[in-house]
């Protein structure tokens, strides 16, 4: 005699096997969440979690030794209606434009050179990594030795050359070039890694049949390589704007935003407002502000990508 | 030896077990010493707490079998970090190190009033501190901190620069100051040059004891703005001169004291109005390129205002303060009033003439001593700045205004009475 158990295992599908079904599916789907559960808990902890509590301290009034007071959107408004916000607001935006568009123009040209039968290849991407080893205080300090416009060697060679110096400290369209030139320098090595990598996953077979068909240099590049290397581009684009909205370093290690804020970007406004005049509501609200702002401009691309990755997918 | 070299389960977890054992005997001997924290700035690696291990700190710590864990970052940091610790519900930090700009009524109120403890085991030498170094550091009549590092505002010069360009008169006024400063610009034939002068950075803390030479001022202590006074026009405008003739670093406005330093040990820099305290560093053997040809000047006023008078310079005073938050507060006043004493004081007072105390300037142990002397002269009439909530706000739009300044961006009138505008909304309320 058949037990009822063994026709519920053995038998074909009935009404007493799916909840055995969807138990084993539930039992197994519990162990890889428990795989996960520390990274995710770690994330929770440090961004989730301090992301809430900056979110509710962006609606008081703090600073030290005072109890937290609820403004409600004033320091929002504040922030809104504070002209030195915007100016901060539209020289992040520029220099993260230049940044952004300057590495991807700069990788592409990197990485197409070295995928393309450059000498001692290794040596060169050795080379190449060298400025994402140094660490940003670093990177800036170095710059600003060089840039120096009593000792520094920049400033001396241009002299020698009879060319005009860089008045950096002077002139806030140099300055922001300045430190976008900075940024550039020492994020590049990124930027080239992500297409380099993209640019050898190409399949070779597309470059001799188009060749076979009588393509030139340009056309190569233009219909197979840059096409096909798009979606890396698109990624690569995204993480630069994202750092680059943060850019903070080089700024406040070069001009501190001056003279007289007109290199200002909003990571300045930022640590200005919380640790200069410890005003840790304003801080907060403008910290949003930035993560909003910052969305605004990855959006057009995250949008791309998913309209990309769908094509694909059909 | 196949045997011997295999590495088992057992022999790692038997390793990692004696690891642990011996890392844990030693915390136990450790436990004996009652940590004792203290946050302060470098300045207490030579004064107090040496980096060499010796010092009257940690001789206090010995004695009274505590271990001296000393949190040393630059100056915003400290703050920052201290200020943040007092506003928690309790804090492991002892004895707080804090600058007299930092000390506005909100950062006061986090500091333990020492009134009590001054009654129960007193401090008489505070008798001989300036009474507005002690005002400063008071909050609703209670005493919240003790002086015990003073610095004062003033000129250093380069002896042996001035003999290179032919300057042999001390200057005597603010006006041969300036034009000092621009003779002393120069460019030398292999192409290096000199600047006539300097500061770090261009904050009213800065810039105060060059515009208190022309009569002017920032904001006294009744909150009056003298921004727009003919003394501080006067004094931008003349700043301003000299940025644009290069006899001021191009770039001064994003300076700190280490590039001051910088410049003058590798005898770029002529003379700067910095702390004279800073002399030492500017002197330093093996570091500086013109060691021992750095002299101290109290910095004259203008010929015009008082003939012959010397200004009130500025005086930057840190001072010693136990959070409200701490633990054992007992033992944090003994370690500041053994602090104090005057063996103590003299410990390091030698090396850099910082005391609080005018009655130290008379020590035969600062006899012949050029910066001693100059401090000497100008530490009773020395002014703190005066600090409210909102004077870092302040201190930057003055800075902005001042750039534009000096950029030839705007007129100097025109700055400054658009300062003094700006700095109302920044003020105390009532």
């Amino acid at each position: 005699m058949v037990s009822h158990t063994n026709a519920v295992d053995h038998a074909g599908p009935t009404l007493g096997r799916q909840p055995a079904v969807r138990r084993k599916r539930r039992r197994g789907l519990v162990y890889p969440f428990l795989l996960i559960a520390p990274a995710q808990l770690m994330l929770i902890l440090s961004i989730f979690l301090p992301s809430i509590y900056v979110g509710w301290l962006s609606f008081f009034e703090s600073s030290f030794g005072q109890a937290p007071v609820f403004v409600g959107w004033e320091n929002y408004i504040r922030i809104a209606t504070d002209p030195y916000f915007w100016d901060a607001f539209w020289n992040t935006f520029i220099v993260v434009n230049i940044i952004a568009y300057a590495e991807i123009l700069l990788g592409i040209g990197i990485a197409v050179f070295l995928a393309s039968g450059a000498p001692f290849p290794r040596t060169l991407m050795t080379l190449m990594l060298i400025p994402y080893s140094v660490s940003e205080v670093a990177n800036a300090i170095m710059w600003k030795t060089m840039l120096d416009p009593q000792n520094g060697i920049v400033q001396w060679a241009l002299r020698g050359l009879g060319l005009p110096e860089i008045p950096w400290q002077t002139e806030p369209l140099a300055a922001l070039t300045v430190i976008a030139f900075m940024a550039v320098w020492h994020h590049l090595p990124f930027t080239v890694l992500i297409l380099y990598a993209a640019l050898l996953n190409i399949p070779k077979d597309l470059y001799e049949a188009a060749r076979l068909d009588g393509a030139t240099s340009w056309q190569l590049f233009w219909r197979i390589t840059l096409r096909l290397l798009m979606p890396a581009i698109l990624v690569a684009m995204l993480f630069r704007f994202i750092f680059a909205f943060r850019i903070f370093v080089e700024v406040q290690l070069l001009t501190q935003g001056g003279p007289a804020r007109t290199t200002e970007v909003l990571s300045i406004y930022l640590y200005n407002a919380g640790f200069r005049y410890n005003e840790f509501g304003l801080a907060s609200a403008v910290a949003w502000a930035m993560a909003m702002l910052g969305m605004l401009i990855a959006v057009p691309y995250l949008f791309l990508m998913f309209k990309r990755g769908r094509a694909n997918a059909i | 030896m196949e045997e011997a070299m295999n590495i088992t389960r057992r022999t790692v977890l038997a390793g990692a077990s004696a690891l642990a054992a011996a890392t844990g005997v030693r915390p136990v001997w450790a436990q004996d010493r009652t940590p004792f924290t203290v946050t302060a700035s470098p300045v207490m690696q030579v004064t107090l707490l040496k980096r060499d291990g010796s010092g009257a700190g940690y001789a206090w710590a010995e004695a009274n079998n505590r271990e001296v864990e000393l949190i040393t970052l630059p100056t915003v940091d400290l703050h920052d970090r201290y200020f943040r610790e007092a506003s928690l519900g309790s804090t492991s930090i002892n004895v707080g190190q804090v600058v007299n700009r930092y000390m506005t009524p909100r950062t006061l109120s986090l500091l333990e009033p020492l009134d009590s403890y001054m009654e129960a085991q007193p401090i008489p030498e505070l008798s001989d501190v300036p009474q507005a170094v002690i005002d400063a550091a008071t909050l609703d009549g209670s005493l919240r901190a003790i002086p015990f590092f003073t610095v004062i505002g003033g000129l250093m010069y380069n002896e042996e620069l001035f003999k290179e360009r032919g300057v042999d008169k001390i200057p005597t006024s603010i006006e041969e100051v300036v034009e000092v400063a621009k003779k002393m610009t120069f460019e030398r034939a292999d192409g290096s040059k000199v600047i006539g002068l300097s500061f770090d950075g261009a904050r009213p803390t800065q810039l105060i004891d060059f515009i208190r030479a022309f009569g002017g001022e920032f904001v006294t202590p009744d909150f009056k703005i003298h921004v727009s006074d003919p003394g501080t026009v006067k004094a931008i405008a003349t700043l301003a001169e000299l940025y644009q003739m290069g006899a001021v670093p191009q770039s001064i406005f994003t300076w700190n004291n280490s590039d001051v330093v910088t410049l003058m040990r590798q005898g770029q820099g002529a003379m700067s109005m910095s702390l004279f305290q800073f002399g030492s560093q500017y002197n330093a053997p093996g570091k500086s390129e013109y060691a021992g040809s750095f002299k101290p000047l109290a910095v004259p006023m203008s010929s015009e205002v008082d003939p012959g008078g010397l200004v009130a310079p500025r005086n930057e005073t840190w001072y010693l303060s136990i959070p409200a938050n701490s633990e054992n507060k007992e033992g944090s006043w003994d370690f500041i009033r053994n602090m104090m004493m005057e063996e103590n004081l003299l410990s390091w007072a030698k090396v850099i003439p910082a005391s609080p105390f005018t009655s130290t300037f008379q020590n035969p142990v600062y006899d012949g001593d050029p910066y001693a002397t100059e401090i000497g002269k100008v530490l009773d009439s020395s002014i703190l700045q005066t600090n409210w909530d909102n004077y870092p706000r302040a201190e930057d739009l003055f800075k902005d205004a001042v750039q534009l300044v000096c950029l030839g961006r705007a007129e100097p009138q025109e700055a400054m009475d658009r300062l003094a505008e700006q700095l109302v909304s920044t003020l105390p309320k009532g």
